[in-house]
C-alpha cells in the first residue's frame, strides 16, 4: 500500500529557491530517509505534503487523499523544523490543545485512557515529570521532545519528523535514534529529514536525494550505496610486485591495491572499477597473471561518502554552489 | 469551547488579563469619582442640566471606554495569525487535520467571547456611577440595545485586526489597525462638530463624504453614535433638542440608520469570509 505518492510537485519562492519536480513514493512500513544539503529543498517538500505549502505545480496523495485536504492527515503525526509551542500553556495542554485540533473533544480528551495516552508519549520522548510545567521553562531540547510527543499523541500510522535531533544533546539523540528503530519495529511509515547520517543509516530504508530543489536519486539505501564502483576480490597466488605490472595494464578509473596479504600468496584486493565490464577486464587481468580468483563481493559505500559524491556530482552538474 | 479556553489560557497568562483587569479597575474608579464629583456640584442645577450632564458624563464615558476595548482588541489579536506565522506556532497546527477556517473562525470567536464578557462589565462600569451618584434614569429595554451595540462594535474591529494579521507582519498589522481606527475616530468627531456648527456648506458635504467612507471602512466607531442614541433617545428624557445638541462632538446626530446597521452585519460576514479565504491560501513558510 502506498502511503505517499507525489507527482512532480513543485514550488518556487521568490527568491528562487524551492524544490521542482518531485516525484516520489513511500510505501507501508517503510522508512524513508530524504537527504541534501541545507537550502537543497527538503523542508520545503515535506510541508508542501503537509499542507502548509501550495504546490506551484504537480499533485500528490497522502493515504490516498490529495495533500493539502485536511483528512489526508488524519494519520499523520509531524514534527516540523523550526517550529514553537505555546510557552504559556504546560506540555499536557500543548497536547491536549493538540488532540482538540483532531477532533478529540475535551471530554475525551480528559478520559482515563487519553491520560495514559499522553504520559505514554511523554515517557517515549523523555519528558516523563515535566509534562504540568510551563513550555516556558522548556530547554530547546524538551522543546523538541515535546515535539515528538506531539507528533506521536494521536498514534499516527505515518510519521514525519523534520531534522528530529536537530536540538539535542547526544544521549537525546540516541534516544530518538531508539525510537526511530522502535516505530520501525511496529511497522510505522516514517519520513526522516534530516542532516544526521548516522540516523538515516541506522534506520533508513529508503533514501532520496535533493539538491538544488531536484531530486538526483532515489531508491533503496543498499541499492544506491552499491554504486557498482568498489568492489573485494579475494585470490591466491598473488605476488607483491602484481600489484604494480597490473597497475600499468588498467583503464582510466580502474585502481588495484592489496587489503590483506598473507605468506602463503592468498590476498583481499581492493578494486575501483567503473561498471562490470571493466571488473570482468580486471578478472581476466588476474587470470593471465596466474592468480585465482576465489570470491568477487562489491563493497557498500558509507553513506556519508555517498551523500559527499552525490553533493559534488551535482554541484558539477548544475555548474554553481550554495 | 477548546478555542474560548485557550484564548483566555492565552490572555491570562500573557498578563494580558491581569493588566487589563488592573487597569480597567482605576479607569473605573476614575469615572466613578468623577461622576461623584459632578454629581455634588450639580445638586443646585435645574433637572435637564443634571441630565445634560449625566448624558455628556456617560456619552464620554461609553467612548473612553470603546477606546480601552478597542486597544484591547487590536493589541491582543494583531498577532492572530502573522505572529504566530512569524514564530513557527502554525506550524504543528496547521498540519492537523483541520480546515484552516475553522482555525481561524475557532480564534475569532475565542477573541470575540472574552471581549464580549469584558465590553459588558465595562460598559455597566460605566453607567451604574453615573446612574447612582446623579439619579441618571435607566430602563433595561433601551440598555439592552445600546449594549448589544456597544458590544458589536469591537467585534466588528476584531474582524478587522484578524483580516489583518493574515497579510500583514504583527506590528505592521498593529500600526495599520490603529491608524484606521483613529481616523475613523476623528472624521466621526470633525463631522459632528460641522453639523452642529452649521460649518460651511461646501465643507459639512465634504466631512459628511469622509466620514461616510470611513465609517464604511472601520464602521466599529460609528457604532458609538448609536449606542448613545439608544440609550438616551430610548430612555425618553426631558431634555430639549438643542441642549442635547450643545454636547459638541458627542451630540446625538449623524446617527447611523437602520441601513448601515445591517451594512455592518454584512462587513463582518465579509471580513469573516475573506479572512477565511486568505488565511487558506496563505503559505507557511
Amino acid at each position: 500500500m502506498m502511503i505517499l505518492q507525489t507527482n512532480g510537485l513543485s514550488k518556487t519562492y521568490a527568491s528562487g529557491t524551492g524544490c521542482t519536480d518531485i516525484s516520489l513514493e513511500i510505501e507501508k512500513g517503510r522508512v524513508f530517509g530524504l537527504l541534501g544539503p541545507n537550502g537543497a529543498g527538503k523542508s520545503t517538500f515535506v510541508k508542501m505534503v503537509v499542507g502548509l505549502l501550495r504546490p506551484d505545480a504537480g499533485s500528490g496523495t497522502l493515504f490516498g487523499k490529495p495533500i493539502g485536504h485536511p483528512e489526508s492527515r488524519r494519520k499523520l503525526g509531524y514534527l516540523p523544523e523550526l517550529f514553537r509551542f505555546q510557552e504559556w500553556l504546560t506540555g499536557e495542554e500543548v497536547l491536549r490543545y493538540h488532540a482538540g485540533l483532531c477532533g478529540v473533544t475535551r471530554h475525551e480528551s480528559k478520559s482515563a485512557a487519553f491520560e495514559a495516552r499522553i504520559k505514554e508519549v511523554l515517557r517515549l520522548s523523555g519528558l516523563n515529570e515535566r509534562g504540568l510545567n510551563r513550555v516556558r521553562h522548556y530547554s530547546k531540547g524538551m522543546q523538541q521532545r515535546l515535539g515528538l510527543a506531539c507528533a506521536l499523541l494521536m498514534d499516527p500510522e505515518f510519521i514525519i519528523l523534520d531534522e528530529p535531533s536537530s536540538a539535542l544533546d547526544p544521549i537525546g539523540r540516541y534516544e530518538v535514534r531508539t525510537l526511530l528503530g522502535r516505530l520501525r519495529a511496529e511497522g510505522r511509515t516514517v519520513f526522516l529529514n534530516t542532516h544526521l547520517l548516522e540516523d538515516v543509516e541506522a534506520v533508513c530504508d529508503d533514501v532520496a536525494f535533493l539538491h538544488q530543489g531536484k531530486l538526483r536519486a532515489v531508491g533503496p539505501m543498499r541499492q544506491l550505496l552499491r554504486s557498482g564502483t568498489s568492489w573485494e576480490i579475494a585470490v591466491s597466488g598473488w605476488l607483491p610486485e602484481l600489484e604494480a605490472e597490473l597497475a600499468s595494464q588498467l583503464l582510466p578509473g580502474m585502481s588495484v591495491k592489496p587489503a590483506q596479504e598473507a605468506a602463503d600468496g592468498s590476498a583481499v584486493l581492493h578494486v575501483a572499477a567503473r561498471g562490470r565490464e571493466q571488473l570482468g577486464f580486471m578478472n581476466r587481468l588476474l587470470m593471465e597473471e596466474g592468480v585465482t580468483v576465489y570470491e568477487v563481493r562489491p563493497v557498500q559505500d558509507r553513506l556519508e561518502q555517498w551523500f559527499l559524491a552525490m553533493s559534488g556530482e551535482t554541484r558539477e552538474q548544475g555548474g554553481g554552489s550554495e | 469551547m477548546m478555542w474560548i479556553s485557550y484564548i483566555g489560557k492565552e490572555w491570562i497568562r500573557k498578563k494580558i488579563g491581569v493588566v487589563t483587569f488592573v487597569l480597567t479597575l482605576l479607569f473605573a474608579g476614575l469615572f466613578s469619582f468623577g461622576s461623584y464629583e459632578i454629581a455634588k456640584h450639580a445638586m443646585d442645577e435645574p433637572t435637564s442640566h443634571g441630565l445634560l450632564n449625566g448624558m455628556m458624563l456617560m456619552a464620554l464615558g461609553l467612548m473612553f471606554a470603546q477606546m480601552i476595548i478597542a486597544f484591547l482588541v487590536l493589541f491582543a489579536t494583531m498577532g492572530a495569525i502573522s505572529g504566530e506565522v512569524e514564530n513557527g506556532l502554525m506550524l504543528a497546527v496547521l498540519a492537523r487535520p483541520i480546515p484552516r477556517w475553522k482555525v481561524y473562525l475557532g480564534k475569532y470567536a475565542g477573541s470575540a467571547v472574552w471581549v464580549i464578557i469584558y465590553s459588558t462589565a465595562l460598559y455597566f462600569a460605566i453607567l451604574l456611577p453615573v446612574h447612582h451618584w446623579l439619579n441618571f434614569p435607566l430602563d433595561a429595554i433601551p440598555i439592552l440595545k445600546s449594549l448589544l451595540l456597544f458590544i458589536w462594535a469591537p467585534l466588528l474591529l476584531l474582524a478587522v485586526s484578524m483580516l489583518g494579521s493574515v497579510y500583514l507582519p504583527m506590528l505592521g498589522n498593529g500600526v495599520a489597525c490603529a491608524l484606521l481606527y483613529g481616523l475613523t475616530l476623528f472624521s466621526g468627531f470633525v463631522e459632528n462638530i460641522f453639523t452642529i456648527d452649521g460649518g460651511g456648506k461646501g465643507g459639512n458635504e465634504i466631512a459628511s463624504q469622509l466620514s461616510l467612507f470611513f465609517s464604511m471602512l472601520m464602521p466599529s466607531n460609528t457604532m458609538l453614535r448609536r449606542v448613545s442614541y439608544e440609550l438616551f433617545s430610548g430612555l425618553d428624557l426631558p431634555v430639549p433638542a438643542d441642549m442635547v445638541n450643545s454636547l459638541g462632538p458627542f451630540s446625538m446626530v449623524n446617527v447611523p440608520s437602520i441601513a448601515f446597521l445591517g451594512y455592518s452585519v454584512l462587513y463582518l460576514i465579509v471580513l469573516l469570509a475573506a479572512g477565511c479565504a486568505a488565511f487558506r491560501r496563505k503559505d507557511i513558510a
